[in-house]
């Protein structure tokens, strides 16, 4: 043993190998001990024990390893860290021994697993150190993604508390992998033996003999040993081990790995470039991404990661931008390659066509339906290789082409993102004129706003950059006078090309909404607008979109579109300083007239504005030809307006828009002739409104034609039912008593007979009311008050009291107060009941003044019981006065009596009260809901109460909101209430 | 155009430009010469409009004077538009056949460029007109026979008679016309005209002139026109040399006075090709 102070490397590394050749008390004399002679024989006596081996060799163990825990190192700490596990004298001794214990049961037992594997990791134990395992919860899942087990490959790794160093312990490490090649010979089938062997080759002191080349040698061996299925258990470990080597081999193995696998395409490719490699390799990158993002988007590929077939074509896209140089071909090659690629398909199209022409049937050829359906004789062959999505060729990139066909035809929605790549791409590689084509490309193409903005926005900073380059360029001292002249040049014309980029853009974006939407026309409208005073450009624009707009498809107002051209050639172009080109704008109109619109209002507008066209013109006699030529009748009337099926030509005769048009034309520029027989077509057609008819009555009424005047509206009511016809009669009526008065009583009186006959009751009041005023100035005063008698029979119930407060007046007027009695009786019979009170205030005044007192009496006595005291405080104050001033104290206590049950009759309604304090804090609106509520109620206060408990029954059941209202109300009135009352009401239920 | 070697060169659309730029100035102010669209857009002096695209124009047939011997269209073809056209026919036996034959010959010893409106053969009737020339819509068409049937049926036949030669100019004076203007039957002629009269308002064309001087017409003869580049295919007068028609008159005007009464029995109206022919309905007054 070395003393401390003479310590070599020499003098280390000749401690080992300790295990080599094998220990054997033959050559180890302290191998065994006297205490040991008992076990030895033990052994020897019954040597096919596995159990007595097994025994001994456990009971060997942990008595050296207690052993060992008191041994301390006779180095100094850093010679012992080299010597890791073998430090100690103890401990190399231990480790011959054990050898010796293992090696020896191994000879007979030389095909136990159990043995080896305890052997090779007390081998490795010492030699390695102690490993420690990150302890993890649930089981190891099997079979699973190569992306998860490269993850739990990472976590699970060995961390090693010491170990021998490689360079010291070199005979050692030697001996320990001779001992698991030994292992393996017997048991070449264990992948447990295998793993362990394996993993002692990323140990970090693992000595590099072994760690390169042999340890990949003996990857390789694990795979061809190991049968297929147990693969997944050493690749994991063998990729990781790639990684960490870097370089060639990272390269290989993944290649080899990807053959079976290509799941890990992605994690390779981004290996390739990651920031930390030394020599990333772009192009192979490039092309793996894109035969993934290819095979995604042909459904043959998901990726682990979860991106989407344009991700990938994206990622793709971005190492093209960042190793332009690297990854593409130049444009002179790049043009080359297509021109040999369309030299070739130009030789093969022929045969192509022919068999693409051909019936999939006729020759009963296989056709591929999974994917796109390919014939299977034909080409196949071609298919199958592609340079750019083979990683091992080094052919760069057509970026171009690829962008076209596998980005632009495909990713449609993201044109913006790809041409910007594209462009991008060219510019890292220099070539500017073909970026900004590029450029212009896009902007030529794209179909959203979105990607318009993303590629205008990168085309500007694009021209920004380059224009500042040049100037740069410009200020540059160095350089010759030559070639500053030639870049001031270049510069002027990227400056102008930049300042026309910009102004493009309104006209740009308006083409990108019109490639989206040819059919969209107010977009056509702005780009006319956009053209402003250029007469040429304008035309251009209105043709164009007048060519490119499908009616049927169009938005809203596509005539307007025709209206504004013709306007256009009528005011002599958009800036009206030119000749002005009636006939052109003719031209325009004829046409607009042939289109198929959506509607027929807007074809009418067509012709209406043609019209009007003429008439600013002063061609008065045009315009109104035009009108008959857009109101020609058909033979067939029957069609009908809303008909969709047909053309809106077909249709055109029945828009009354149209045809009020004309007529209007024909009432002041025609003859009162015509005019009459436009008219009459419109009412033959059954097209007119009440507003024709009262117009074309008007118009008649106008030029003196009284008589057919009111033949129209008679024509008018007979047509339209009420309530329309109530207009027109009410118009016809005034019309008539106005012109004839008294003079044709008889057949006025026929024609509001007429009117009234099928009059609904609520729009009679009006037609009564004139009715009655004729009667009273050209007729009999007694007629008139018939027809008031009548009409307060007749009109609705919310018109009623107005009746008769009128009729009462009138009957006074015409035949003194007493004759107003009847009336009034009827009145309090007919009237609900809120307003028969009021009614009766009146005939009670009434009766007072004619010195009727008790009659007044009795009214008062009739009407207190539809007013509750504190709803009607003015009916109670009112009798309470007149009582005071014509009654005696026994008719006022009476009153007062009267007023106590009536008070107390209310109380007991306990729903009505509610209803009738809604009614008070209300106001007047309310209260003609309560009227209209109690219309039909019978005079009988009985069966109100009835009615109304019902309602407060129902309420109190239906509504929980409605509850707390009532019981508020109840409570408010407890009071007043007694208990028997409201028992009575239950009782009546 | 074989006859005239210097126009042949030129082609009919080279014809139509320097038509359409009057004085020449076309050549200095070209502009947008280099517009994409120069077959859409015939470029123009600074105050023209680009022209229409084909696509608006309709189909218009073409009308060559020279077929119609030197006549020219005084209203474009308009699709869907019916030239209309109300007369009286008057057959004319062989007498008096004989008679205008013999006066249209004497006339053409004076003016040589007149075209006979006589017919070949002797079945052969004059018109006398009752309206312009008016236009119809296509849907119009029905309803004015209708209103020229109840106009006939209403009216009674009457008897007419020549009075003597005059000569009409047509409204546009591209024409002139040698005529026999009717003496007897003038005021049912009037009646007639005037029971259009509401027809035509209703329709906004024109109606007849208000003093109007009923005829038959026998011959016509162009008239010299502004810039008439038929001038030599077709002969073409002034006007009627004075004391022309005096001179027929003095002539022949008796021998037509004496060819007496002829019978109206039927109004007809002419509509595109189309005649009708409607009898006057009534007893002869």
């Amino acid at each position: 043993m070395p003393s401390v102070d003479t310590i070599s490397l020499e003098s280390l590394v000749s401690l080992f190998p300790l295990t080599s050749p094998i220990p054997t008390p033959l050559n180890h004399s302290d191998l065994l001990t006297p205490k040991d002679i008992h076990r030895e024989e033990d052994l020897i006596r019954n040597p096919t024990s596995f159990r007595h081996w097994w025994s001994t060799i456990n009971a060997a163990k942990d008595a050296y390893t207690t052993l060992q825990k008191n041994a301390t190192s006779p180095h100094p700490p850093a010679v012992a860290a080299l010597l890791g596990p073998l430090s100690t004298p103890i401990a190399r001794l231990s480790l011959m021994r054990i050898t010796y214990l293992y090696e020896s049961a191994l000879v007979y037992f030389p095909g136990s697993f159990k043995l080896w594997k305890a052997y090779l990791q007390t081998r490795c134990l010492y030699v390695l150190g102690k490993g420690v395992k990150p302890k993890r919860a649930g089981g190891r899942k099997k079979l699973a993604e190569m992306k998860e087990a490269l993850e739990e490959e990472v976590y699970e790794e060995e961390k090693y508390e010491g170990g021998l160093d490689g360079v010291v312990g070199w005979q050692e490490w030697k001996s320990l992998v001779a001992t698991f090649e030994r292992a393996l010979m017997w048991l070449p089938n264990m992948p447990r033996l295998w793993l362990m062997y394996l993993s002692i080759f990323s140990h970090p002191l693992c000595p590099a003999p072994i760690s390169h080349t042999h340890a990949r040698r003996t990857f390789d061996r694990a795979l061809r040993t190991l049968p297929p299925s147990l693969h997944s258990r050493i690749w994991p470990r063998y990729l990781r081990w790639a990684e960490s080597k870097g370089g060639m081999t990272t390269v290989k193995i993944y290649r080899r790995y990807l053959q079976i696998d290509p799941s890990m395409t992605e994690h390779y490719a981004a290996l390739l470039l990651a920031p930390e490699n030394p020599a990333p390799r772009p192009l192979e990158a490039a092309k793996l991404l894109l035969t993934l993002a290819r095979r995604a988007a042909k459904g043959e590929y998901s990726s682990p990661e979860g991106k989407s077939p344009y991700q990938l074509f994206g990622e793709w896209l971005d190492v093209v931008e960042a190793h332009a140089e690297e990854v593409g071909m130049d444009l002179a090659d790049a043009d080359a390659a297509r021109a040999a690629e369309t030299a070739r398909e130009t030789e093969t199209a022929p045969e192509q066509g022919s068999g693409d022409t051909e019936p999939a049937s006729v020759r009963g050829k296989l056709i591929r339906f999974g994917g796109p359906p390919v014939p299977v004789g034909t080409s196949a062959g071609d298919a199958a290789y592609d340079a750019d999505e083979d990683h091992t060729s080094k052919a760069l990139l057509d970026i171009e082409k690829i962008v076209k066909k596998d980005g632009l035809n495909v990713y449609k929605d993201q044109m913006g993102r790809l041409y910007t790549g594209l462009a991008t791409y060219w510019t890292k590689r220099g070539e500017f004129d073909k970026a900004k084509s590029t450029f212009e490309d896009g902007l030529a193409n794209v179909l959203t706003i979105r990607d318009f903005t993303q590629i205008f926005d990168a085309y500007a900073e694009f021209s920004e950059t380059l224009i500042s380059a040049l100037m740069d360029a410009v200020a540059d001292e160095d350089a010759d006078d030559e070639d500053i002249a030639e870049t001031e040049r270049d510069l002027d014309v990227r400056m102008k090309e930049f300042e026309e980029l910009m102004d493009r853009r309104p006209f740009l974006v308006n083409e990108v909404l019109l490639r989206r939407n040819p059919n969209d026309v107010q977009e056509w409208e702005k780009r006319v607008a956009l053209y402003g005073e250029d007469d040429v450009k304008v035309a251009e624009t209105y043709t164009k979109a007048l060519s490119t707009v499908t009616p049927r498809k169009a938005t809203a107002n596509f005539h307007q579109l025709y209206v504004n051209f013709a306007k256009f050639y009528e005011e002599g172009g958009a800036s009206r300083s030119a000749q002005k080109d009636l006939d052109s704008a003719r031209k325009v109109m004829e046409k607009a007239t042939k289109v198929t619109f959506k509607t027929v209002e807007e074809l009418a507008e067509v012709w209406c504005e043609w019209a009007e066209m003429e008439l600013r013109h002063e061609n008065y006699d045009e315009a109104i030809r035009v009108m008959q030529r857009a109101t020609a009748i058909p033979k067939n009337t029957k069609i009908s307006y809303h008909d969709q099926s047909l053309p809106v030509q077909a249709r055109l005769f029945k828009s009354l828009k149209l045809w009020s048009f004309y007529v209007d034309l024909e009432e002041s520029i025609g003859t009162v002739d015509t005019t009459k027989q436009v008219y009459d077509k419109i009412l033959e057609l059954k097209i007119a409104n009440a507003q024709i008819i009262v117009n074309y009555a008007a118009f008649l009424e106008e030029n003196k034609y009284f008589e057919e005047s009111f033949k129209v509206y008679e024509r008018g009511v007979e047509v339209f039912t009420y309530p329309i016809a109530f207009e027109l009669w009410n118009i016809y009526l005034a019309k008539f008593t106005k012109r004839y008065g008294g003079n044709k009583l008889e057949r006025a009186r026929d024609l509001f007979e007429q009117a009234l006959e099928k009059c609904p009751e609520k729009h009679c009041k009006p037609i009564f009311l004139m009715y009655a005023q004729l009667e009273e100035e050209h007729g009999l005063a007694k007629r008139a008050m018939d027809i008031y008698d009548r009409a307060t029979q007749v009109v609705s119930p919310e018109d009623k009291f107005d009746l008769f407060t009128i009729y009462i007046a009138k009957a006074s007027a015409n035949f003194g107060l007493p004759a107003t009695r009847p009336i009034y009786e009827r009145a309090i019979r007919s009237l609900p009941d809120r307003q028969t009170a009021q009614m009766c205030l009146r005939f009670a005044s009434l009766e007072r003044k004619l010195g009727e007192i008790d009659r007044a009496r009795a009214i008062y006595a009739h009407a207190s019981q539809f007013c509750d005291p504190r709803v009607d405080p003015k009916f109670w104050s009112e009798w309470n006065s007149f009582e005071i001033e014509t009654g005696s104290e026994d008719t006022f206590r009476e009153m007062l009596r009267i007023k106590r049950s009536v008070q107390a009759q209310y109380n007991t309604e306990v729903s009505y009260l509610a209803a009738a304090s809604m009614v008070a804090s209300k106001g007047g609106a309310g209260a003609m809901a309560v009227d209209e509520d109690s219309e039909d109620k019978t005079a009988d206060p009985m069966a109100m109460a009835e009615r109304d408990a019902n309602k407060g029954r129902g309420l109190a059941f239906v509504a929980a909101t409605q509850k707390p209202a009532t019981l508020a109300a109840q409570e408010e009135e407890g009071g007043h209430a007694n208990e028997d009352e409201i028992q009575i009401s239950d009782d009546e239920e | 155009m074989a006859a005239l070697p210097s126009l042949v060169q030129y082609s009919s659309s080279e014809d139509e430009a320097e038509d359409n730029v009057p004085g020449g100035t076309n050549l200095s102010s070209k502009r947008g010469a280099s517009s994409s669209a120069s077959d859409l857009s015939v470029v123009h002096p600074a105050s023209a409009l680009p022209a229409l695209p084909v696509s608006f124009l309709s189909h218009i047939p073409t009308s060559d004077p020279t077929a119609h011997q030197g006549r020219r269209r005084l209203q474009p073809h308009v699709d869907g538009q019916f030239a209309a056209h109300v007369y009286i026919s008057v057959p004319l036996n062989r007498k008096t056949f004989r008679i205008l034959q013999n006066a249209l010959a004497l006339a053409k010893v004076e003016v040589p460029e007149l075209y006979s409106l006589l017919g070949e053969g002797e079945k052969c009737d004059l018109h006398i007109s009752l309206s312009r020339p008016i236009y119809l819509r296509a849907h119009q068409r029905e309803e004015f026979k209708r209103a020229i049937r109840t106009l006939a049926s209403e009216s009674a036949p009457f008897i007419a008679s020549f009075a003597c030669f005059t000569s009409f100019t047509n409204d546009e004076r591209t024409r002139t016309f040698l005529s026999l203007e009717i003496g007897a039957g003038h005021s049912e002629l009037r009646r007639l005209s005037s029971a259009l009269t509401p027809h035509l308002n209703f329709l906004h064309q024109k109606t007849y002139y208000d003093q109007p001087r009923f005829h038959a017409s026998i011959a016509w003869a162009l008239l010299h026109s502004g810039n008439d580049t038929n001038g030599d295919a077709f002969p073409s007068i002034p006007e009627f040399p004075p004391d022309f028609v005096e001179g027929l008159e003095d002539k022949m005007g008796k021998d037509i006075r004496a060819v007496g009464s002829l019978k109206v029995e039927e109004v007809e109206v002419k509509i595109g090709k189309e005649v009708k022919r409607y009898s006057l309905g009534g007893s002869l007054s």
